[in-house]
């Protein structure tokens, strides 16, 4: 199970990549591997705000459907468009091309979010 | 872990249905999210009348328009069900220690399965359950018209097709267990009365009402959701 090191994560395994007043974000790769097959994504609208903690896209998989929560305050600047033709990218590339969606970031504390070692022991590595 | 079979709700409307499974998932990924400990909820029940419920991702069905029956759009995933003298079996509950949904709905069945082997024995008219293992056509469309992996089945029928939402870390299963007519009323009865999905083995069984959990004003916006235009037909 692949967790890199240098993204910061939560404990409902979303990875979160900080860049600047942005955040980029994703499922892990523990996430996508209980999930198995990914077949619908629901992205939210670009410019949506939202709350730490609100549930941002929902992700169908074998007959589950698996909300995705909002690491941060902020807005949703933009989403991986990709995802509506082709979901199966977070199956084999969660990290990269199968980010979900990037939030500008309202400034607050990010405190909560694990680094890789914490996120590791949340899932029990 | 703590295991919570939640009584006196056992019939009501689709709508009531649906907002009880939602309201008390959303109520255990939240009061529960980082306890260290296990729970899990199971609700046995009923629709009051033949209703239609489909998955979170399909889109409104066309055979629904001009049919009398209630209608509503689900959380959890999966396809279209028609509900109509069917038993079903909600369970709330974070999923520990198991690698991945399909093996989520595989404990889950086989437990079904175990149960109803044993009320086979006061049941004759039922028997020959199987799971099966492998895909034999998946019409994504509706639950019942094709059996997929996991699925349980009465010799070619299939008798019970689950569907599951995630909330943080807690999961709503909702199966439909189906017999269409080979059983009695009092069998039905039988099954629903005596039928213990749990998930975990227990340390503590706790009898509750859903009122123990969510509030009556609550559940009614819940409801009001289920109820609306703007949910069912959320994808057209």
């Amino acid at each position: 199970m692949t967790i890199k090191p240098d993204l910061k994560y939560t404990k409902s395994h979303e990875w979160i990549k900080i860049e600047g007043g942005t955040a980029l974000v994703g499922i892990t790769d523990h996430a996508q591997s209980e999930l198995t097959d990914i077949v619908f994504v629901e992205l939210p609208e670009v410019g949506k705000m939202v709350r730490q903690g609100d549930p941002v896209v929902v992700i169908e998989s074998v007959k589950i459907a698996a909300d995705v929560y909002a690491p941060l305050d902020g807005k949703v600047i933009e989403v991986n468009s990709e995802l509506e033709n082709d979901p199966g990218l977070i199956n084999r590339s969660c990290y990269e091309e199968g980010w979900l969606f990037r939030i500008e970031s309202s400034g607050n504390a990010s405190d909560h979010l694990l680094s890789a070692d914490q996120y590791k022991s949340e899932i029990g590595n | 872990m703590k295991f919570f079979v939640e009584l006196g709700t056992s019939i009501h409307d689709v709508f009531t249905q649906m907002a009880m499974d939602e309201a008390l998932l959303d109520h255990f990924a939240g009061a529960f999210e980082s306890s260290p400990d296990e729970y899990c909820l199971q609700r046995i029940y009923e629709i009051d009348s033949p209703s239609i419920t489909f998955g979170y991702f399909q889109k409104f069905p066309q055979l629904v328009k001009g049919d009398s029956r209630k209608c509503t759009r689900r959380i959890t995933g999966g396809g279209l069900v028609e509900h109509s003298k069917d038993l079903i079996i909600a369970l709330v509950f974070k999923p520990l220690h198991i690698k991945n949904v399909t093996e989520i709905y595989q404990k889950i069945h086989v437990l079904i399965q175990s149960e109803l082997e044993k009320i086979v024995n006061e049941c004759p008219q039922l028997s020959s359950f199987h799971v099966p293992h492998t895909y034999v056509k998946n019409d994504r469309f509706n639950c019942f018209k094709n059996p997929v992996q996991h699925d349980l089945m009465q010799g070619e029928m299939k008798i019970l097709g689950g569907a599951i939402a995630r909330r943080k870390n807690y999961l709503l299963y909702q199966g439909s267990l189906q017999f269409n007519g080979i059983i009695n009323e009092k069998t039905r009865n039988t099954i629903k009365e005596k039928m213990c999905i749990s998930f975990f083995k227990p340390d503590e069984m706790v009898h509750h009402s859903i009122f123990d959990f969510i509030s009556t004003e609550k559940l009614a916006l819940y409801k009001s959701k289920y109820e609306s235009e703007a949910w069912q037909l959320k994808r057209t």
